[in-house]
């Protein structure tokens, strides 16, 4: 049987009745005294099956990534938000309070600037910066580049702290062990339901920015149940980085991850 | 925003898999994306002519199909399609899924035009 169609047929190539309707003429140019191989030019048309992942090579680099990272005992997080949701503060008081305990490094995504990469240099961590200039996302291969230095670094937990955008980077697999979703409570509790596909994929959420709830109609429960219908079995950080409020736990997690 | 890349890693697939068949002309590509992707199929449509521009298959018409979330419940035993964007089980609600569908982002198939002999 034809294993592209399921017809019948044999062979790599035959034909095909044709149900659609061609708004082009099928002809082409040749030479004058060209003899047509065909009868009807129609015949030629044939449906090739592929079902091929459009990332596979992305996917082959984030799988190659996760290799390497386990092989030497590095845990990677994917850190996906929107802009302004607290990644880089989230990530200062981070470094501070794992400075000494465990060996970090981050990789810092942005458009444009080495902003982040300076805020959070000084804090006993491997830090390196990103401009993606036009692109809205990381990609494996960016990530795959600094595994050496990282790994030379003796870092047992790398942050890739993608560029702020709620939608895009989550497509791309950078080969981390998971991605962490963080949505900040200034966005509303509306956002995982307007915003699904990063929830859909990140285990681990974290809503940022708690200390601010008293002066906001942010509804924490939908917020909390939205994300669980969108993704049952995600884990919820609710935690202020100002404040400190919440982040033992978020700490205690991270240091559970690389013990 | 990052559909045109993802256009045109669809556009050196297809001129990739078409070269390799002998094809002289593509004239339909078809395209699956998963409801719970983070692909829009607008911005992707929009995309794919930019990126097949000034290739051989300039011109191909590009078919998305939307596929939409099938959850198998472990906690009652059915395969529903619970309403978007969810990942519960549409029978009975159970969390306790395993999500068969909706991820999608797949170069289903070509149609090609290969000379005969």
């Amino acid at each position: 049987m034809c294993t592209t169609c399921g017809c019948g047929k044999t062979g790599s190539k035959h034909l095909h009745a044709h149900e659609h309707v061609h708004d082009h003429p099928h002809s082409h140019a040749h030479d004058a005294d060209a003899v047509h191989p065909h009868v009807h030019p129609e015949a030629n048309l044939s449906i090739l099956k592929l079902e091929q992942n459009l990332l596979a090579d992305n996917d082959l680099h984030a799988d190659e990534n996760r290799r390497t990272a386990a092989k030497h005992g590095l845990t990677v997080l994917n850190l996906i938000s929107a802009p302004g949701s607290g990644k880089t503060y989230l990530l200062e008081r981070t470094l501070e309070r794992l400075n000494g305990k465990v060996s970090c490094a981050v990789i810092t995504g942005d458009l444009e600037t080495d902003r982040d990469a300076r805020r959070l240099a000084d804090k006993g961590a491997w830090v390196h910066q990103i401009q993606t200039h036009q692109a809205c996302h990381l990609s494996a291969d960016q990530v795959g580049a600094l595994l050496p230095a990282i790994i030379a670094h003796g870092a047992r937990l790398l942050f890739v702290e993608n560029v702020g955008n709620l939608v895009c980077p989550a497509a791309f697999d950078l080969g981390e062990h998971f991605k962490v979703a963080l949505l900040s409570v200034t966005e509303g509790e509306d956002k995982p339901l307007k915003y699904p596909g990063l929830f859909s994929l990140a285990p681990v959420a974290i809503l940022t920015k708690i200390d601010l709830l008293p002066h906001l109609a942010f509804d924490m429960q939908q917020a909390r149940d939205s994300m669980r219908r969108i993704h049952p079995g995600i884990f919820i950080f609710e935690l202020s980085a100002q404040t400190g409020e919440g982040m033992d736990a978020w700490i205690d997690y991270l240091a559970t991850l690389t013990a | 925003m990052h559909e045109l890349s993802i256009a045109q890693i669809l556009v050196e697939q297809v001129v990739a898999a078409a070269r390799k068949a002998g094809a002289t002309r593509v004239i339909q590509v078809s395209v699956a994306l998963g409801n719970l992707g983070t692909v829009n199929p607008d911005a992707l449509a929009a995309a794919f002519p930019i990126a097949a521009e000034h290739t051989f298959i300039a011109g191909t018409t590009l078919s998305i199909r939307r596929v939409p979330v099938r959850c198998d419940c472990k906690a009652c035993g059915m395969t529903t399609e619970p309403e978007f964007p969810f990942q519960t089980c549409g029978a009975c609600g159970s969390g306790n899924v395993t999500v068969l569908n909706g991820h999608e982002l797949l170069l289903e198939a070509i149609e090609l035009d290969v000379p005969v002999n």
